[in-house]
């Protein structure tokens, strides 16, 4: 058979990739596509429930009915990435815990609550060795990823659209695994998320309201441009987090990264228009943005705040319009449905 | 029927004017019956009726036949249910300023997009004469706005939690009333929503975050000290269209309120907390908030953003927190559903 291109980044290039789905037909295509671990979420996990209900049902129903809105939430959470866990465990035992994990993400409604959230990431550690705790790159989470990191627990911090929110993990990460290996602990695994196509809606709206002059195809490169700079300042300052661009919105997102030391998670829409597109097989991460198109970009502040290192202080993460927008999306697509999912409890959330 | 006291005096014996939120049928007759004159819509509001109830609507006539999936299923919908509505209020109009209408918003998925919302806003005022179209308060929401107020249809700039949106909105109406008059007609309705109890969800969360001095008893008084503010600053300077306190968490957002010259979104939840008050009854629109909680709240930058009248540009209003999760609310739960909703 012909190689893939993912046959190609997994073989000739240190570029790997995780499949983006809770749906269990869909690991199975994607690990036979060279995927190497799954990133799910709470949108996800309530997809896979609403579009595959016979493969969950039992286990579903073996939930206890008494449980309240939050343990319900992460009781379903927990199926959906333990199964995905499960398919990757002989990847996670290969590769030594830096390949074949699934993501248990904590509580939406916690990005400000760093007791809350760190006390969530102990129990949903104990899932299985290769879930990793998917947080929100909020000044809380960021406070979370060093004490997880302290105790070798992996990590992925998501709800990340900028420079200095990936600086800001990869650098708690780094104090983390520093104390982890002065108490002889092995760090484990930390993934930065980028992504890079919300920025880009992101920008694309902000732009059309101020009426900036960028084309549309400005606006697509927002997030790469961000990836590629974080990208280059991890390299450079020797940052042991693993930077994954997500939210991918065409093959271009992954071509213009391929060749770096990155791990991608794409959905198999994507993958699908990545085979069907069948790239040249050419290293992207070194080939920089054009710098007049990056200089048009900056004409918007809201840009040039998740562009520039400094761009957003560590108190104003939670503030950014992107991240409202996400933390909304995960709340209402994900982790609200799932607290009253086959459930008699009504939820008290406000509209 | 509930009697409600409360509401029955806030609507009959102050300036305050009760508009219903909701757009379920049952409850509006309910609310009228307590002296509800008009009604407030969203994307949200409308997909929600629709799935609770989809017969109800079926037998009022309301049907996506004819309509292919997606955004203009969405919009056809939203005509539909709102249009029904505005007939049912339309009796009111007589009785004047800021009687009988009913709102229809815009697509939350193009709150920058001067040309989708004006297309938008052109079809909805055909829908019915009454429909009041709602529009984003972002800086492109208020561009298409103006021009709306100068085609004489009545308006609401809605995702809107600020004193700076609020006073851009009003400014905007007058510039559009001005053009309308210049061409010979009379201006039609106009109103400022402040979703106070948004407003406070919103600092909430940033509270927790940043861990300062305010504490939740002064995080709800957030929303209901920028309104006052607003409000004051609106009768200073005779600004016309009418604020709107929306997204109350409770009975206080309407009663720090009460006897202000203002129209009032009241849901049935809060409708229901009215109702268990116990009077006499007493205006409070111009009791100050306390100066230690607006100290307290005013370490807080989110909120300085929000509470002072030049916290934020009008380029601002889109990169707002609130404004990013209240749109996103609107399209995952009411307008992107509504896309796909077979009935």
């Amino acid at each position: 058979m012909a190689k893939t291109y993912f046959d190609w980044l997994n073989e000739q290039t240190p570029t790997r990739w995780w499949h983006d789905s809770g749906s269990p037909d869909e690991i199975l295509l994607a690990r036979s596509r060279g995927a190497l671990g799954v990133t799910t979420n709470p949108v996800l996990t309530y997809r896979t429930f609403q579009n595959e209900p016979d493969f969950w049902r039992e286990q579903v129903q073996a939930i206890s009915g008494d449980l309240d809105l939050e343990p319900r939430a992460e009781a379903l959470l927990r199926l959906v990435a333990v199964y995905a866990a499960s398919q990757f465990k002989d990847v996670f035992q290969a590769s030594g815990g830096r390949q074949g994990l699934a993501l248990g993400q904590l509580n939406p409604g916690r990005a400000g609550d760093a007791a809350g959230m760190l006390a969530q990431a102990r129990r949903i550690h104990a899932w299985g060795d290769n879930i990793a705790i998917k947080l929100p790159a909020t000044r809380s989470g960021v406070i979370v990823v060093e004490e997880l990191a302290a105790e070798g627990i992996p990590v992925c911090a998501t709800l990340n659209v900028s420079v200095a929110q990936a600086l800001a993990v990869a650098e708690a990460y780094e104090r983390g695994a520093d104390r982890a290996e002065k108490a002889g602990i092995r760090p484990a695994l930390c993934l930065v998320v980028q992504q890079v196509g919300r920025l880009d809606d992101y920008i694309r709206d902000v732009a059309h309201d101020m009426q900036a002059a960028v084309s549309e195809n400005d606006v697509i490169h927002a997030g790469l441009a961000v990836a590629k700079r974080t990208y280059a300042l991890f390299t450079e300052k020797g940052y042991r987090s693993v930077i994954m661009p997500a939210g991918l919105r065409g093959a271009y997102h992954l071509t213009e990264m391929a060749g770096a030391k990155v791990t991608f998670s794409i959905t198999t829409r994507v993958q699908d228009m990545v085979l069907e597109a069948d790239p040249p097989r050419e290293n992207g991460i070194d080939k920089p943005l054009d710098p007049a198109l990056v200089d048009r970009l900056c004409q918007i502040p809201e840009f040039v705040r998740a562009y520039e290192p400094d761009g957003l202080k560590t108190g104003e993460f939670i503030t950014y319009g992107v991240i409202q927008k996400l933390l909304s999306q995960f709340t209402e697509t994900g982790w609200a449905p799932l607290e009253t999912y086959n459930s008699s409890k009504k939820s008290g959330r406000w509209i | 029927m509930t009697e409600n006291t409360y509401l029955r005096w806030l609507s009959g014996a102050t300036r305050s004017i009760y508009w219903h939120d909701s757009a379920v049928m049952a409850e509006l007759e309910e609310a009228i019956g307590n002296g509800a004159v008009g009604v407030t819509t969203n994307p949200f509001l409308v997909n929600a009726t629709l799935r609770a109830n989809p017969s109800d609507w079926r037998s009022r006539g309301v049907s996506a036949a004819g309509t292919s999936e997606g955004d203009a299923r969405a919009e056809h919908l939203i005509c539909q249910v709102a249009g029904h509505i505005a007939a049912r209020v339309a009796d009111f109009r007589s009785r004047g300023f800021g009687y009988g209408h009913c709102c229809a918003q815009v697509n939350p998925n193009r709150p920058g997009n001067t040309a989708v919302m004006r297309a938008m806003a052109d079809r909805y005022a055909q829908a019915a004469p009454n429909i009041t179209i709602k529009l984003p308060a972002t800086r492109a929401g208020l561009l298409v706005l103006e021009d709306c107020v100068a085609k004489g249809y009545s308006v609401a700039a809605t995702v809107s939690f600020t004193v700076p949106q609020v006073l851009a909105a009003a400014e905007a109406y007058q510039r559009g009333a001005a053009r309308c008059r210049a061409a010979g007609r009379e201006p039609a309705l106009g109103i400022a929503v402040l979703m106070v109890g948004r407003l406070d969800d919103y600092l909430r969360d940033v509270m927790q975050e940043s861990g300062g001095p305010a504490t939740e008893e002064d995080i709800i008084w957030a929303g209901t000290a920028a309104i006052k503010r607003a409000y004051g600053i609106f009768q200073e300077r005779g600004y016309e269209c009418a604020l709107m306190p929306a997204g109350c968490r409770g009975t206080y957002h309407i009663t720090e309120l009460a006897g202000a010259r203002m129209i009032m979104s009241i849901a049935p939840k809060i409708a229901a907390g009215l109702a268990a008050l116990e009077g006499p009854f007493g205006e409070r629109i111009d009791a100050p908030v306390e100066p230690a909680i607006l100290r307290r709240l005013q370490s807080m930058r989110e909120f300085v953003r929000a509470y002072e009248p030049d916290g934020m540009a009008p380029e601002d209003f889109i990169t707002y927190g609130s404004t990013n999760r209240t749109l996103n609310q609107f399209c995952d739960n009411g307008w992107n559903p509504l896309q796909t909703l077979d009935i």
